[in-house]
């Protein structure tokens, strides 16, 4: 059913957070519907690796959120992404 | 870049340095303090903190083959250190270029010897207590981008070849195409994931390679422009006898400019203010101001930004 929000969005969120972290099998995503062609990501990570998708002063956190947000144009949507243990 | 090695006034700005030259967070870091601040006269600044830091490896490697490669000899004296220490904008500090041994400029407007400075690191050179994990091979690192890049274009439904330049030090990946959506407004979208593919690999695959990463040859028309209006800067500083300050840039851009104009008889570039504002100042021969005496022209030998 995620599919059907952002699609594309989604499967680069995935991506990325797959890569930077250290556990990518304890990635996983939820996704919701916040009003009109806006997406929320609620992302999980193993407790160890919430540093590693944040990073320094969000860095990490901020270039994921760039990336999906460009993303998620081609599923005209806006999305926003939130990191939780 | 496995290790990275930062200066500023105290060792927890050098440590915020170093942080933001990994983009990891403190936890998943460790530091070595090179060199405790050294107070002058009146508090003036005599001697940098130095630290070094890396990200915490997550299985123990045990790659010597580039050991050798890394570890040259000095080529300067120690001293050269105390140039590098006068420096007092703290955006310099990032000398992990140091150990590139970059095949910089002579040492004509002070940059070049700058380059020798921050080898100055070889003044330890002695064993550190900890045993150091060596840099992975090059091709894990660009594995490792390949990897990532071909993922990102897969995840974004973009049929596109991802390739790779790679030589000793630095890996350029091209995103073919002209992708809009992986650029983004002032590239800034091309900037958050050329940062993601230097975190992804550095993690994968630590080293001190350098990562750059450009869609449709994007990167590369910038520098030209960058490159052409650098030498209209310089033409305006000669043929009127006076320093041109440039608009403010990023790193990256600046040293665009400074590389650009590195080979152009006549004039050279320093750069002044600081971050976000920091510009550079071409500096026409003879104004007795083209020293970079005051360190601030420090920047260019260390590559890239912040990768930051």
């Amino acid at each position: 059913m995620s599919e059907a929000l952002a699609p594309t969005a989604e499967a680069v969120l995935l991506h990325l957070c797959r890569s930077v972290v250290s556990m990518p099998d304890e990635v996983s995503i939820e996704t919701s519907s916040v009003g009109d062609d806006r997406v929320r990501f609620d992302v999980t990570v193993n407790k160890e690796d919430m540093g590693r998708v944040i990073g320094r002063r969000g860095r990490v956190a901020s270039a994921i959120r760039t990336v999906v947000g460009a993303a998620a144009a081609k599923d005209s949507v806006s999305t926003e992404v939130e990191f939780v243990e | 870049m496995e290790w990275v090695e930062t200066t500023a006034k105290t060792v927890d700005e050098a440590k915020e340095l170093a942080l933001d030259k990994l983009g990891v967070d403190e936890t998943d870091t460790e530091f070595e303090i090179l060199e405790q601040p050294k107070q002058g006269l009146f508090g003036r600044v005599r001697g940098e903190a130095r630290v070094r830091a890396r990200v915490t490896p997550k299985s123990p490697r045990a790659k010597e083959e580039r050991r050798d490669r890394k570890r040259r000899p000095a080529k300067t004296k120690p001293e050269a250190d105390a140039v590098t220490a006068t420096v007092s904008d703290s955006e310099e500090a990032p000398r992990s270029g140091g150990r590139k041994v970059g095949p910089t400029q002579g040492g004509a407007n002070g940059r070049g010897r700058n380059g020798g400075g921050s080898e100055a690191g070889a003044t330890r050179k002695r064993p550190v207590e900890r045993p150091r994990a060596e840099d992975a091979p090059m091709e894990d690192v660009a594995n490792s981008v390949q990897e990532f890049l071909d993922g990102l274009t897969a995840a974004f439904g973009i049929d596109t070849p991802v390739t790779l330049e790679t030589d000793d030090e630095s890996i350029m990946a091209h995103i073919e195409g002209k992708h809009g959506l992986l650029l983004g407004p002032k590239a800034r979208t091309l900037d958050a994931i050329q940062e993601l593919t230097r975190v992804t690999a550095q993690r994968a695959a630590p080293s001190s390679v350098r990562i750059k990463v450009d869609v449709g040859g994007y990167r590369e028309a910038r520098r030209e422009a960058l490159a052409s209006f650098a030498q209209q800067a310089a033409d305006r500083a000669m043929a009127e006898g006076i320093e041109v300050v440039l608009e403010p840039m990023n790193s990256a851009d600046r040293k665009v400019i400074h590389d650009a104009l590195t080979e152009v008889a006549g004039v050279s570039t320093r750069s002044a203010g600081n971050d976000p504002s920091r510009r550079v100042v071409v500096v026409p021969d003879g104004t007795g101001d083209d020293n970079g005496v005051d360190g601030s022209d420090v920047e260019d030998s260390s590559g890239d930004d912040h990768a930051s």
